[in-house]
């Protein structure tokens, strides 16, 4: 076989001398001294578009640019080929396989939430929700005795009869927002905007209906996890700030757009167990939809689902009783002359 | 080893590093990075970086001898991994403390002391980073190594961090330098270590000039911003919408004027400051110099900025390459036929960590 020419750099020292290289059964032949055996020798990857060959043994390199070389080297250890092309589909399988992955936790993550949930104790999301309450935007606590007595009936009244995971507070404060949310641990607030907005106890129903339907799916905690697991998947895949779209997320927390529409249907199931007409509900949103130009807060946190659009045309029950007397509505409407 | 550094190095004949890369072969490269990045869902990336680095590394010469880089795709993104869950650990400690029922202030002092953590692991990041590049760098077979701990590099970065809140920056000279002597002090290749003999307070005068260019661009932008709007009749109402066009025009050509200004400043720093850590630094009996012009460096960084600005960041390959060329061109390093005396040291790949944390960073 055609002996080649080459530079060689020990690994022991920083000088480079010409060898004569060989290559026997064992693997190459330096100066018919030293051998560099089969399985140490390793190319070295260069992002060159020279021809030079680069092989490693340990810390020695080897340095060939006669171009006949590559044939000869082929030809004498083929492995160091074929230990490209194992790389090659390794990497290809590793891609799939992440990209597979990846693409199964993001498309199965609000299931997984959904699992997740039941592990979490009420207690910690009632802790949660009451620090939420704490939070200055939301106005004073309106504290009004007969106010508060007349909403604890409606709540009474739709969730009768029913297992509640948590220890149900609803309140209403004082910003003039448009808005209700459920916070977790079954902290429902309503904003006395949304009471102003409102012109019937019935609406009031429909809108209680709905947030409680989020404390009792516990909808806040299954889009607390659902919410943090994809900004993390995010910040894998595409690196970078990891630490402010995580912060984000979790402070502008929001739910799905399947979550609101369950929320629509199931204030129509608690509608329709307390005997009230969902007719309000209805009016409600087609009033707050004919404003125009400037979306409604409730209708920007509440995107309107096809359970909404149906329910306008809901047929009334002759069963149906107004969700709260004439006198309880006067007070509701009135629970914000005290505050706290 | 023990070397005496008395002999005057200008007098010696320089060598230089060579660079041969060019602006075609790196964008086809970088075309091929970015499609395989799309096809996996970015997690290319991390191979791309190497290939990147290789391009560079390759392409630099010393005596005739191209450096090389070992490092693999998969170290980078075995890094990365680790520093996310970590990251993604210290994030949501205080929402997991909340949710246990601890209260509101406790949280927010959480929060808090995340963001000290976050300064302290960039620190640390920028070490470690430091570090594993060093330790995948090859010339002539012999291994680069950094020694030191990215702890202790933390802690000093912390402190001069502090040091500059107290003294309102004026600390920077000694921040600068007090961080590179460490780094330097800890550097090698092979069996040798570099040394950095310098002191903070030679850096101090040409600071000022910091300063001074940046008092004069406030003075300046002011005055142009006020001349304007005083000639337009000035504010009649504070709403934005109704400022007279050519009130706006002036505030702009203000505020453009106290960065041209702040700028001129801070790349008149610059060119003392490579200057002096170079003039400083040995690596033996080898020397160097970094004698840079205020016109060369003040063309590279502005066409660099316009560069990333323009294709938001997607150029910055071309930045590094711009980069490098230019640090080929002003290095000169004296003596550097001793460099032929060097012998490997064993074990530096493997105490090199990784450089995970940098990647989440950004840095």
């Amino acid at each position: 076989m055609a002996r080649f020419e080459g530079w060689l750099a020990d690994g022991r020292q920083a000088v480079r001398q010409k060898v004569a290289i060989d290559f026997t059964d064992e693997g190459l032949r330096l100066n018919r001294g030293e051998t560099w055996p089969r399985a140490s020798i390793t190319r070295v990857e260069r992002e060159l578009r020279e021809s030079a060959i680069v092989l490693a043994s340990g810390d020695a390199r080897l340095e060939v640019t006669d171009p006949d070389f590559a044939q000869a080297l082929h030809e004498a250890i083929p492995e160091l080929r074929q230990a490209r092309r194992r790389t090659l589909r390794r990497a290809s399988i590793a891609t799939l396989l992440a990209v597979g992955i990846f693409g199964g936790i993001w498309w199965s993550l609000p299931l997984l939430a959904a699992r997740i949930v039941p592990f979490i104790p009420p207690e910690a999301e009632e802790h949660l929700g009451d620090e939420a309450l704490a939070l200055p935007i939301l106005g004073k606590q309106c504290v009004d005795r007969e106010g508060q007595a007349a909403l604890d009936a409606l709540t009474q009244r739709l969730t009768a009869g029913m297992s509640l995971p948590y220890h149900l507070s609803v309140t209403v404060r004082s910003s003039h927002t448009v808005n209700a949310m459920a916070f977790p641990g079954g902290r429902v607030v309503l904003l006395e905007g949304v009471l102003k907005e409102a012109q019937s106890a019935d609406e009031i129903a429909g809108i209680l209906g709905h947030e409680l339907t989020h404390v009792l799916k516990r909808h806040s905690t299954q889009a607390l996890i659902a919410n943090a697991g994809s900004l993390v998947l995010i910040d894998v895949v595409l690196g970078g700030g990891t630490g402010g779209a995580l912060l984000y997320g979790l402070s502008t927390l929001s739910y799905s757009r399947d979550m609101e529409a369950e929320a629509d249907r199931g204030a129509l199931d608690l509608l329709a167990r307390a005997h009230i007409s969902s007719e309000g509900f209805a009016d409600f949103f087609e009033r707050l939809a004919a404003q125009g130009s400037d979306t409604p807060p409730y209708l920007a946190s509440h995107p309107p689902s096809e359970t909404r659009a149906a329910l306008a045309h809901a047929p009334p029950s002759p069963r149906d009783l107004p969700a709260l007397s004439a006198s309880q509505w006067a007070a509701l409407k009135n629970i914000c002359k005290t505050v706290r | 080893m023990s070397v005496s550094i008395s002999t005057d190095d200008r007098g010696t004949e320089a060598t230089q590093l060579s660079y041969d890369g060019n602006a075609g072969e790196l964008l086809g490269l970088w075309v091929k990075i970015i499609l395989l990045s799309i096809v996996t869902l970015g997690f290319y990336r991390f191979w791309g970086e190497t290939r990147l680095r290789r391009y560079f590394w390759n392409h630099t010469g010393l005596m005739g001898e191209r450096f090389d880089y070992d490092g693999t795709g998969g170290e980078l993104f075995v890094h990365f991994l680790m520093a996310s869950f970590g990251l993604a650990a210290l994030l949501i400690l205080p929402y997991a403390a909340l949710f246990s029922g601890a209260p509101l202030p406790i949280f927010i002092l959480l929060i808090l002391l995340d963001y000290v953590a976050f300064i302290f692991l960039a620190f640390m990041g920028i070490y470690g980073s430091t570090r594993y590049r060093v330790s995948r760098t090859l010339w002539r077979g012999m291994r680069g190594g950094l020694d030191g701990s990215s702890f202790a590099y933390a802690l000093r970065g912390f402190g001069y961090l502090l040091l500059a809140g107290i003294t309102g920056g004026w600390s920077t000279p000694w921040q600068i330098v007090g961080l590179w002597r460490y780094q330097t002090n800890n550097l090698g290749i092979g069996d040798w270590k570099a040394s950095f003999e310098g002191e903070g307070g030679k850096l101090f005068l040409p600071f000022l000039a910091i300063v001074g260019f940046s008092v004069l661009g406030i003075i300046t932008g002011v005055i142009i911003a006020t001349t304007f709007i005083g000639a337009s009749g000035g504010f009649n109402s504070l709403d934005s919408s109704q400022l007279p066009p050519q009130a706006v025009l002036g505030i702009v050509l203000g505020v453009l004027a106290y960065f041209t200004l702040a700028m001129i400043g801070w790349v008149f720093f610059q060119t003392r400051q490579i200057t002096y850590l170079a003039a400083n630094s040995h690596f033996g009996r080898v020397g160097f110099s970094a004698d840079i012009g205020f016109g060369p460096l003040f063309g590279l960084v502005f066409v660099n900025a316009l560069l990333l600005v323009v294709t938001l960041g997607l150029a910055s390959p071309f930045v590094r390459q711009r980069t490098l060329r230019f640090a080929c061109r002003s290095l000169k390093i004296y003596r550097a036929e001793e460099l032929l005396q060097l012998t490997q040291a064993p074990g530096r790949r493997e105490k090199a960590g990784g450089e995970g944390l940098v990647q989440s960073f950004n840095v």
